[in-house]
């Protein structure tokens, strides 16, 4: 998922990395404000450790390319709920980014903004809230921590499927396909490997897991809510294509039957006229314009069903990101 | 990736006229390449300029009398994320050219167009310009060197002081590491053996995980002990002498930047001119 030099045009290299500059610097004041002074060099010797985990490499649970391929640990899930802040991750993240693109040339150096967002930023952040909300609704670490590292691997990768598919550099549909599958096998690794190293860190030494959460019972119902509206969103998105009623809107119909397009009274549409309604309407506005989907029709040109799917997952998620991320920006501290 | 990690150090701490060269002057010249590179549109531009940089990092190079099997070595290192990409363009339409001209058909449909196999050699140029000159300023720069030179061009206290003790601690686990994988080789452990349970072997490596983590912790308690006995405080910053560059190096320095600006616009201009 590391992303070379070259993939991106340069102004969007400038955009990437303004957006990293805005969480490294906050990551820094957090690293100000929260750590004391012994967790510098923890911090550190910590990046140290994660880029040594990084190395570990296991085979794919299941064989998708014949010969056999391996996966490696991200680590921002662990770090940011080990250490109790997704900026934990973000800090962290940036340093191992930093000395991977630099020194070993994996991941490049103008790529590195659009990196530290996707593995340290996306990673830590939808790892910490994931952990966090899974855990509070089920009272399951291990569970949590799972599925805490199996979101914090596919968010990022899937986002980055988006960021090369707006670049011009990889198609959108085969990105997503690839890159979606490829990192939701590995991010069994990822949540697998998670569970059980925040199983073994809690067990051996418990004080150093500053990731528990204040069982507060408004705390917990506003989890609840969060989980349970992402689960039904997402179930709607899966379901949703396959039961939805291909009628026309009642916008639609009726801008049809004013063309004589369609009946009122029945469902049959003449695409012919369709095409006729249209170009009478650019004709009598004299407004041609036409905005180009990247997602038309709720839909992934050439994938039929299974593409709806996608794209309206796609949206839930990035819709999700926006409204967590403006509350989150907006919302009063008390 | 850890054991890459010895023997490029290793390169770094040779003697040559480029080793010598002042780290910021690396960092600065390189990187306003690799810029340069990036900056310039998908386009046959790229052929040109992308190969007269290449022969600059060649000289670089062989200036610092490094072997080419490390380059390529290091090379193949990081091809397969980059390569992967590239390699499917040959079979996508794009948005940088107007008309797509099919030069093979293949089963299911698919067919290789000889706008997109021009595009992924523009990638690959791109690719390995770039990655060439990362190649370079690594090799002959050592990690803390690097750090120096961004120290004095203004990275930020905390994040200096932070990167200079992973830096010191990394080799520490490099050794880690290899003790780990040496132990597991000794108890037959193989996670890639799929004789063994899925399960197992995730729960193996999911405790190494967690092993390594503790290790760093308590290494990261103990040096920070030690740090305190030395007189470290929450305001501890590492401390960067001055050092002004010698005229060489702004030479050196200058040099690069004209390099990268100049044949650029120059190919630019030509090829204007020419059509």
């Amino acid at each position: 998922m590391h992303i070379p030099d070259g993939f991106f045009p340069i102004s969007q290299v400038a955009v990437y990395w303004i957006i990293a500059l805005i969480f490294i610097a906050l990551s820094l004041r957090w690293a100000k404000r929260e750590m004391s002074e012994e967790k510098v060099p923890l911090v550190a010797v910590l990046a140290a450790g994660i880029f040594a985990i990084q190395t570990l490499n296991m085979a794919l649970p299941i064989s998708i390319i014949p010969g056999g391929v391996s996966g490696h640990v991200v680590g921002a899930a662990l770090a940011a709920i080990v250490l109790g802040s997704p900026f934990a991750a973000v800090f962290i993240l940036t340093l191992v980014l930093v000395l991977q693109g630099i020194f070993f040339g994996d991941g490049g150096i103008t790529a590195m903004g659009a990196n530290i967002i996707n593995m340290g930023v996306l990673g830590g952040f939808f790892g910490f809230y994931t952990y966090k909300s899974v855990n509070n609704v089920f009272r399951n670490r291990f569970c949590a921590a799972f599925i805490a590292g199996w979101v914090s691997l596919f968010i990022p990768a899937v986002v980055c499927a988006v960021e090369l598919a707006v670049a011009g550099t990889l198609p959108l549909t085969f990105g997503l396909i690839t890159m979606g599958v490829y990192h939701a096998v590995i991010g069994i690794i990822e949540g697998g490997v998670t569970a059980f190293a925040l199983s073994l860190i809690i067990h051996a030494r418990p004080d150093i897991f500053s990731g528990e959460i204040p069982a507060g019972a408004a705390r917990k119902a506003k989890d609840i809510l969060i989980v349970a509206g992402i689960t039904i969103a997402l179930a709607i998105s899966i379901f949703a294509p396959y039961y939805a009623s291909t009628y026309p809107d009642g916008l639609d119909s009726t801008f049809l039957s004013a063309y004589g397009a369609k009946d009122v009274n029945t469902v049959h549409i003449d695409e012919p006229k369709v095409v006729t309604a249209e170009a009478a309407v650019v004709e009598k506005t004299g407004n041609s314009f036409s905005w180009q989907a990247p997602l038309p029709d709720y839909s992934l040109p050439g994938l039929d069903k299974p593409g709806e799917v996608l794209a309206i997952v796609f949206g839930v998620i990035v819709l999700f990101i926006l409204g967590f991320g403006i509350s989150r920006f907006i919302a009063r501290k008390d | 990736m850890i054991e890459e990690l010895f023997y490029i150090e290793k390169a770094a701490y040779r003697d040559s006229f480029i080793h010598q060269i002042d780290a910021r002057v690396k960092i600065i010249g390189l990187f306003a390449l690799i810029i340069a590179m990036v900056a310039i549109p998908y386009s046959s531009l790229v052929f040109t300029i992308g190969i007269l940089f290449f022969i600059f990092l060649a000289i670089l190079w062989a200036l610092a009398g490094l072997p080419w099997l490390i380059y390529g070595k290091r090379l193949l290192m990081v091809l397969p994320f980059g390569f992967f990409i590239i390699i499917f363009q040959i079979f996508f339409t794009n948005r940088y050219y107007p008309v797509f001209h099919v030069i093979a058909n293949l089963p299911f449909g698919i067919h290789i167009y000889a706008e997109s196999v021009e595009f992924a050699i523009i990638l690959l140029v791109k690719f390995i310009v770039c990655v060439s000159a990362i190649i370079l300023l690594s090799s002959t720069t050592k990690l803390h060197d690097m750090l120096e030179g961004a120290g004095r061009m203004g990275l930020p206290p905390e994040f200096a002081l932070t990167f200079g003790m992973m830096i010191r601690y990394l080799f520490v686990f490099g050794y880690i590491y290899r003790k780990i994988n040496e132990s597991l080789t000794t108890r037959c452990f193989d996670p890639f053996n799929p004789a063994l349970s899925y399960r197992y072997r995730m729960k193996q490596i999911g405790y190494t995980v967690g092993t390594i983590f503790i290790r760093s912790y308590e290494q990261g308690e103990r040096v920070y002990t030690s740090m305190l006995c030395r007189g470290y405080g929450k305001d501890s910053h590492i401390f960067i002498i001055k050092k002004p560059l010698r005229a060489a190096e702004w030479s050196f320095l200058l040099f690069c930047l004209i390099f990268a600006i100049i044949v650029p616009i120059t190919i630019w201009l030509t090829a204007i001119r020419f059509f």
